[in-house]
């Protein structure tokens, strides 16, 4: 038992930072952050349960009907299995620590139970933090007794140990796809693709749904309706996960709250015995499989390259790009950040015009409406760039290769820029082309307001990697991979705003003047372009090799 | 992009539309008093009770177990539910009138508000007519009876 202990602790130690600890104020300050924000989220959800209940959107009567509850809580049980069935896919099998820690004075039984304690435990503060105040804002909106509340904490420990049990078990179906698609790489990029069109697509498909003209008051009958429709077709798709509500909350008739009566502690008894039999058969069929798995460490295994790729010589500069792009793809978190920024953005602004297009404007609000996408489509681009304001400084030590190469210094460093510039001119032309599709403007005067975008993300783009040129912080991501505190990156998120801000009030001022409008501030973001070209170009030329 | 920047863009897109949604607006020049033209009855047979229709009047059958408690809200008991019409009626507030003496308890709020929610303190056949508060004589016939 003391080593499960130790064995708990030392990865609960990996999982979550708990050096605040060590001082008594820093304890202080953490708890009450985390009183604080368990309190803001229970106030949250309870004012969209008050919202939804003054609308009588979801119920005739007041309050939350047990179904509305159902929905939010099947989505957030959902998410919790899929996070622990990888999660527990990557500590079971896939784990570093799984070698270090069989070498411990422990029985392996014990190695394997504190994996599924530690994830239990990480569950149960997460569940913490957000199932918890959506069923706290559930019974205060619906009024329930106050032995509801004492209820909840024992609730708390039997909804965290479904998702856990669940994806241990789920574990093995998931470790097993895992490696088909590590070893058929295709497959993955297929799969990815596929999930992400489709998740594009479906966001698409449910802004396009959105009425033109939101009126709840209006449309209430069959808003009504159609809520009620969906809310009884989920229930019966998601029939087992109603059922554990109903095993914790009981069941609400009108407005009036049965809790602890003879169908709610057979449900109870149901979950509690369903879990334990997961548990044992997770104990039976996946312990086994993870002292197989930990002791042939086949991940780090790799097979011999059969096919051998002929060398084929390209233009320096192609070779530097083709190597950034390998880089990208190699350390995806870095590519995520802008292919993120580039996808989200047309669908940010298709949203934000689809709800302007739902009001009933007046001519300067509608004058406002052309300032505010150009505000939000330049604040979304520009803050690719602030990524850019350390790109060379990340090299760390290795930017003397930079320097002795024998190329031009100016189309290396611009080699680094490439890929954010292909990436965010699409994403500027589709934006564009759809904030075009709200408006009256025609083809050539949306050409030029794509030429003002691109100008002014691309006079940013310039400036920011200036900046490391000029102040590099290389020493910085040399000792640490990191860095803590970037001046480059701060000034950089500061003129994004002061760009995009001053770009928005220049369009709003000239356009009582007319579509003409749309001359004048690509005129003005053209030169502010050939003017920060100019300084990029001759400050690299002049200083590059100078600066450490 | 740093947590703090997508937190700062996130607040003026939502602003932009409040900026938008007061001060861009097209100014509204009244409000219009809209009467209640109907109110129907909206229960359905469930798990609880016997809902049947005749001659355009619901009657909704329940099997009286225990008498119900207003401080606990258990025991038999019906939940009406109605629906007013049209969905944007200025007062959709509604009353019910019934035989006082009969032995059942309209479910009040704290400010008084009838919620529909009948408990039966013993077997009975009631007829409720559910009516607006508006002023005008839209409403409808329900039969709840506890057997």
């Amino acid at each position: 038992m003391e080593g499960l202990k130790q064995l708990v602790g030392m990865q609960l130690k990996d999982k979550i930072d708990f050096s605040f600890l060590k001082s008594t104020k820093k304890t202080i300050f953490k708890v009450v952050l985390s009183i604080l924000k368990f309190g803001v989220i229970t106030a949250l959800i309870y004012f969209a349960f008050y919202f939804l209940s003054y609308l009588r959107l979801v119920s005739v009567l007041p309050g939350i009907p047990q179904n509305v509850l159902g929905v939010a809580f099947t989505v957030m049980i959902l998410l919790s299995i899929i996070v622990c069935t990888f999660g527990l896919m990557k500590s079971l099998y896939f784990g570093k620590d799984n070698q270090f820690l069989l070498t411990m004075p422990a029985k392996r039984t014990t190695v394997f139970t504190s994996k599924i304690i530690v994830y239990y435990l990480y569950e149960l503060i997460r569940n913490l933090t957000y199932m918890v105040p959506l069923f706290l804002a559930y019974g205060i909106i619906d009024k329930m007794p106050f032995y509801y509340y004492l209820f909840l904490p024992i609730a708390l420990l039997i909804i965290t140990a479904v998702p856990v049990a669940l994806g241990a078990l789920l574990s093995i179906p998931a470790m097993i796809v895992t490696i088909f698609i590590k070893q058929n790489k295709w497959l993955g990029y297929i799969l990815l693709t596929l999930a992400l069109g489709g998740a594009i697509v479906g966001i698409v498909f449910v802004i396009a749904a959105l009425p033109t003209n939101i009126d709840i008051v209006g449309t209430w009958g069959t808003t009504f309706w159609k809520i009620q429709h969906f809310l009884k077709d989920f229930a019966n798709i998601f029939m087992p996960f109603f059922v554990l509500l109903e095993a914790i909350v009981g069941n609400r008739y009108g407005i009036s709250n049965r809790l602890f009566y003879g169908k709610q502690w057979i449900y109870l008894l149901f979950v509690v015995l369903a879990v334990a039999v997961i548990m044992a058969l997770t104990y039976l069929i996946v312990r086994p499989l993870y002292f197989k798995m930990t002791s042939s460490p086949f991940e780090y295994k790799r097979s011999a390259v059969k096919k051998e790729n002929k060398n084929k010589q390209h233009s320096s500069f192609w070779s530097s790009i083709k190597k950034e792009l390998l880089l990208g793809l190699r350390t995806p978190e870095k590519v995520f950040g802008l292919l993120a920024v580039a996808i989200g953005m047309p669908i940010a602004i298709f949203l934000l015009n689809k709800i302007y297009a739902a009001m009933d404007t007046r001519l300067s609000g509608t004058y406002m409406t052309v300032a505010f996408n150009i505000l939000v489509i330049l604040l979304l681009a520009l803050s690719t760039n602030t990524a850019l304001s350390h790109i060379y400084s990340e090299e760390g030590a290795s930017i003397y290769l930079m320097k002795t190469n024998p190329q031009s210094h100016l189309k290396l460093l611009f080699s680094k820029l490439v890929i954010n510039i292909v990436v965010m001119t699409i994403s500027i032309m589709v934006t564009t082309s759809v904030f075009l599709q709200f408006t009256k403007y025609n083809f050539w005067e949306g050409l030029m307001m794509c030429f003002t975008f691109e100008s002014v993300y691309l006079s940013h783009l310039f400036m920011s990697a200036e900046m490391d040129v000029m102040n590099p912080q290389t020493e910085q991501y040399q000792t640490t991979g990191g860095s803590i505190y970037n001046p480059n990156e701060i000034k950089s998120t500061l003129y994004l705003f002061l760009f995009a801000v001053v770009f928005a009030f220049l369009a709003f001022f000239f356009i009582k003047e007319g579509h003409s409008f749309i001359i004048k501030v690509m005129l003005v973001s053209v030169v502010f372009l050939a003017l920060r070209i100019w300084l990029y170009t001759n400050k690299v030329r002049l200083y590059f090799k100078e600066k450490q | 992009m740093k947590k703090a920047t997508l937190i700062v863009i996130s607040i003026i897109y939502i602003a932009s539309i409040v900026i938008i949604s007061i001060f861009g607006m097209k100014a509204k020049v009244f409000e219009e008093v809209i009467p209640v033209s109907k109110i129907e009855c909206l229960n359905e047979t469930d798990e609880n009770v016997q809902v049947v229709e005749k001659d355009g009047k619901k009657r909704i059958k329940i099997q009286f177990t225990e008498a119900g408690k207003v401080d606990t809200l258990t025991g038999t008991m019906i939940q009406l539910l109605w629906r007013v019409s049209p969905d944007n009626a200025t007062n959709k507030k509604v009353r019910f009138v019934y035989d006082t003496n009969a032995p059942v308890e309209f479910v009040q709020d704290e400010q008084g508000n009838e919620l529909g929610l009948v408990l039966f303190k013993d077997i009975c056949y009631i007829e409720v007519h559910i009516a607006s508060t508006d002023g005008t004589s839209a409403g409808v016939d329900v039969i709840l009876w506890a057997y």
